[in-house]
């Protein structure tokens, strides 16, 4: 009998968010919920699909390495993992299939609760493993959301410069690199 | 005439009364918008003006009549002290008066005049001592508001006009006049004379056969003569409006052609710069997914996630080899007792002993083993052990340690992403490269920006200077230029074979006048034909008497101008000032180089300066003429010169023998201050005009324009 890979039953999972964020976030800078590319600039939109901003979100909170656990309603994308990434079909855009195998090592890499050995054995399905996958995977998410947040309430218009989504990312990673002593870019 | 003092009284800014003393030689008024520097000039034109009695109500101090009360009264007056033969005066005013309802009446126009003689004061109606003094045909060469209005040719009678009242010209009148209606005296006598010669000539009986003749003859070669001379007027009108016209599409062309080459470069300009643009590309937020720069921070995780699964696996192993151990620790033990450690099941194979078996015969130790005997039994039970080593695993794999094998697939994904970690490694600095890139590209196109920018400000110059020409009109091609060229020319072809024509008839008519004139000869015309001929010639010496004097007067315009303009443009090129006299009277200001080529567009100062120039020139020889000089007046005349340009400008102007007026704007700077830098540097008496302070710039009546002498 052939186990499914492990990759395969996460990606087929939908993570959740808390549902406030369609609207203060996701609507905001994704074409979430219609819209095409044609019509993205004009709206002032940055991002396509919703996930997008949800990876975006996953990465501030895995830089930060700073969780939250998701509070009040929940919602989710209409597309599950395994399509995440596949955007050869829209206008200007490259698909990037790989970034979901990074986002499912830094899972491994980072769930604590996930104990291989108990998944190899068999004490653990497939499906529980994932479980804590998925929940570290909208922790940091969450927490992205939270980050974003605060930001755009700071800077209002901070997401729609150029460099707006790249500055904050670049920031955690200098704050990660000087505690770790190493090579560092400049604040832009 | 000097000004020597001007008096502005309620007169629009000016409030109450406001004496201005006026020097000889350059005067500068220097004032803002609004501060009263063109009222200054009106109030002059107002009060120069003897043709009309205005009083308009519009030209009252909005600020006396808001404080006037009601059915009061006050007067605007402009006065003005000079000297002309004499100091004498000219004062206008009218009264205001402030009715019922705030209902404004204007009343009592005055125009005085007072002219001293001796130690008395004698009064004289202003207009008239105003136009003795200052001729209305002086006062068109007087008075400039703005750049634009200085060329005094403009006007197509104004050549006429000024070798009329400027030039001796008028002294020939009398005696000879060029038109049709014989008015001059020579005119007359000639033809008077001919007359009486052609009437004794027709009473003389003896040769009537031949006077008819000839005089038939005469009459027909007057006729063809006039007929001549009419087509060569109106071809040389012809040839004269094509030139001019073609002359103004010559620079019109030379703005076209410069236009064509602006446009191209900014085309190459706009598609370079738009090139370097495309280069750009500042998608950083979606390059942090379609690029995977979000990744550039991975690399720790990665290292996390890797020391993780190995983790896993080492202790898998581990796990592994402690239950193998174990297993084999039990089998082991059961053989070990035996005393005999057993070769492996699988020697020798399946096959040799299958083989042995059958034949009942060890090949191993070269014995037989017959079917129940000890070594046969050996043989069956090692052949059974080798069958059943070969089913263990399926036995095992019912109950493995680890059902899974899941670190496989991660060890798996670990090895294929580790490929990738010297490009994520490297992204911080690719996202760094391409920041830069973007920058420099930006840096780039600004550079292109600010070529787009110069040309297109010369763009907008060029159609400045051809104002009342769009862009569209100056680009079409010039399709009338063939037609003019050709009507033009067609006109000129006709000049030279009329002139010919006309030289021709003039000879003819000159031998059948001798002829004419021979056959009087000892008859009893002979009297009549010899006063006709003298009076002839009397006209004629009139008629070149006439022209050379015209042509003088011209030339000494030019020759004055050119000393003007040689002054005027201290640095620079100038050129040569050219007056161009027409057959029809008329005249142009041209500019030409060394090597007698005209310029067809020359910039805007040197335009200002050219007709500056023949305008100084027509005061010096007017004043000649009238052994008097009169002041020139210009409202801004040099807007469009630099600021170094204008104190040239100005202190050349200072330092010529002649009172010139002049309203403008310089010297201040971006605030409106005085540049006293500036007011150091320049000769001449200056005033400042401003508006009293505090003023509400909505509201008229809050404007009071104050003049206060700065330097002189």
């Amino acid at each position: 009998m052939t186990k499914e890979n492990l990759y395969d039953v996460w990606a087929r999972r939908n993570p959740t968010f808390e549902k406030k964020f369609k609207e203060t976030i996701i609507k905001q800078y994704t074409e979430y919920g219609g819209g095409s590319v044609d019509s993205m600039t004009s709206k002032g939109k940055i991002f396509s699909a919703g996930y997008e901003i949800y990876i975006y979100a996953f990465f501030i909170g895995l830089y930060s390495n700073k969780r939250k656990k998701l509070a009040e309603e929940t919602d989710k994308f209409g597309q599950p993992i395994q399509f995440w990434g596949n955007l050869d079909s829209k206008r200007f855009r490259k698909a990037y299939p790989k970034l979901r195998d990074y986002i499912f090592t830094a899972l491994i890499a980072k769930t604590d609760d996930f104990d291989l050995i108990a998944l190899e054995k068999g004490e653990i399905t497939d499906r529980k493993a994932v479980d804590y996958l998925i929940c570290t995977m909208e922790e940091y998410a969450n927490y992205g959301f939270y980050h974003i947040e605060e930001k755009a309430k700071e800077i209002p218009n901070h997401f729609y410069k150029n460099t707006g989504f790249l500055d904050v990312i670049l920031d955690l990673v200098q704050a990660v690199n000087e505690q770790g002593g190493e090579d560092t870019i400049e604040n832009l | 005439m000097i000004i020597k003092e001007l008096t502005i009284e309620n007169f629009r800014s000016y409030y109450g009364v406001n004496p201005i003393k006026f020097k000889d030689g350059l005067m500068i008024f220097i004032g803002d918008n609004g501060d009263g520097k063109t009222t200054l000039f009106e109030a002059l034109e107002w009060l120069f003006d003897t043709s009309k009695q205005n009083i308009d109500s519009r030209l009252i101090s909005e600020k006396r009549l808001s404080e006037l009360p009601e059915f009061d009264s006050d007067t605007v007056r402009v006065s003005m002290i000079f000297d002309h033969d004499g100091e004498k005066i000219v004062d206008k005013s009218f009264s205001f008066t402030k009715n019922a309802n705030n209902e404004i009446e204007t009343s009592d126009f005055q125009f005085k005049g007072y002219e001293n003689e001796g130690s008395q004061r004698i009064p004289i109606q202003g207009g008239r001592l105003l136009d003795r003094c200052f001729e209305a045909a002086i006062r068109k060469y007087c008075l400039f508001k703005g750049e634009e209005n200085l060329n005094v040719f403009n006007n197509p009678d104004a050549l006429n006009y000024l070798i009329e009242t400027f030039s001796n010209i008028r002294q020939f009148d009398p005696y000879y006049s060029s038109d049709e209606d014989q008015s001059g005296f020579t005119d007359y006598a000639e033809y008077q004379s001919r007359k009486a010669f052609e009437k004794a000539m027709k009473s003389d009986k003896k040769n009537s056969q031949q006077e008819r003749e000839l005089s038939l003859k005469l009459d027909l070669l007057r006729r063809d003569l006039q007929h001549i001379r009419q087509r060569l007027k109106s071809n040389r009108t012809n040839a004269s409006n094509y030139s001019t016209k073609l002359n103004e599409l010559e620079s019109n062309k030379e703005a076209s052609d410069l236009l064509k080459s602006i446009n191209e470069r900014l085309k190459s300009l706009k598609e370079k710069k738009s090139k370097m643009e495309s280069y750009i590309d500042e998608d950083y937020s979606i390059k942090l997914l379609d690029d995977m720069w979000i990744l550039c921070g991975f690399s720790n995780i990665f290292s996390e996630f890797q020391e993780r699964v190995s983790t896993f696996s080492k202790t898998k192993r581990k796990l592994e080899r402690e239950e193998d151990k174990l297993k084999g620790k039990q089998e082991l033990a059961t053989e070990i007792a035996k005393g005999i450690i057993p070769l492996s099941p699988n020697i020798p194979d399946k096959i040799s002993m299958e083989e042995m078996i059958q034949d009942e015969f060890c090949k191993v130790c070269g014995r037989e083993a017959l079917e129940g005997s000890d070594a046969y039994n050996f043989m069956k039970q090692k052949l059974a052990d080798l069958i059943n080593s070969q089913q263990q695993t399926e036995k095992e794999e019912e109950k493995p340690l680890f059902q899974n094998n899941y670190v496989k697939e991660l060890e798996r994904k670990s090895n294929n992403l580790e490929y990738d970690q010297s490009e994520i490694n490297n992204l911080l600095k690719s996202i760094k490269d391409r920041i830069e890139f973007n920058n420099a590209r930006k840096v780039d196109a600004n550079e292109i920006q600010e070529s787009i920018n110069i040309e297109e400000d010369n763009k907008r110059k060029l159609l400045a200077q051809n104002d009342g020409l769009t862009e569209e009109q100056l680009q079409n091609a010039y399709e009338n230029i063939k037609n003019w060229w050709d009507y033009k020319n067609q006109a000129e072809k006709e000049i030279v074979l009329l002139e010919k024509e006309e030289e021709e008839k003039t000879y003819e008519l000159e031998q059948v006048q001798e002829q004419y004139n021979n056959l009087a000869k000892g008859s009893i015309a002979d009297t009549s034909r010899k006063i006709h001929s003298a009076l002839d010639r009397i006209k004629k010496a009139f008629k070149n008497a006439k022209e050379k004097n015209t042509q003088d007067f011209l030339d000494q315009l030019e020759k004055r101008s050119n000393v003007y303009l040689e002054k005027l443009n201290v640095d620079g090129f100038y050129g040569i000032i050219r007056i161009i006299k027409s057959s029809d009277n008329t005249a142009r200001i041209a500019l030409e180089d060394s090597n007698g080529r005209l310029v067809s567009n020359p910039n805007q100062k040197l335009k200002t300066t050219m007709y500056m120039s023949v305008l100084f020139a027509v005061s010096d020889l007017t004043s000649i003429k009238r052994e008097n000089d009169y002041p020139l007046i210009f409202d801004a005349p040099t807007s469009s010169f630099s600021a170094k340009n204008e104190i040239d400008f100005f202190n050349v102007i200072a330092g010529i023998d002649k009172q010139c007026i002049i309203v403008t704007k310089s010297f201040l700077n971006e605030s409106g201050e005085i540049d006293n830098n500036k007011i150091e540097q320049q000769n001449g008496t200056i005033y400042r005009m401003e508006k009293v302070k505090p003023f509400d710039e909505k509201d008229l009546s809050t404007i009071e324009t104050k003049l206060r002498l700065i330097k002189g």
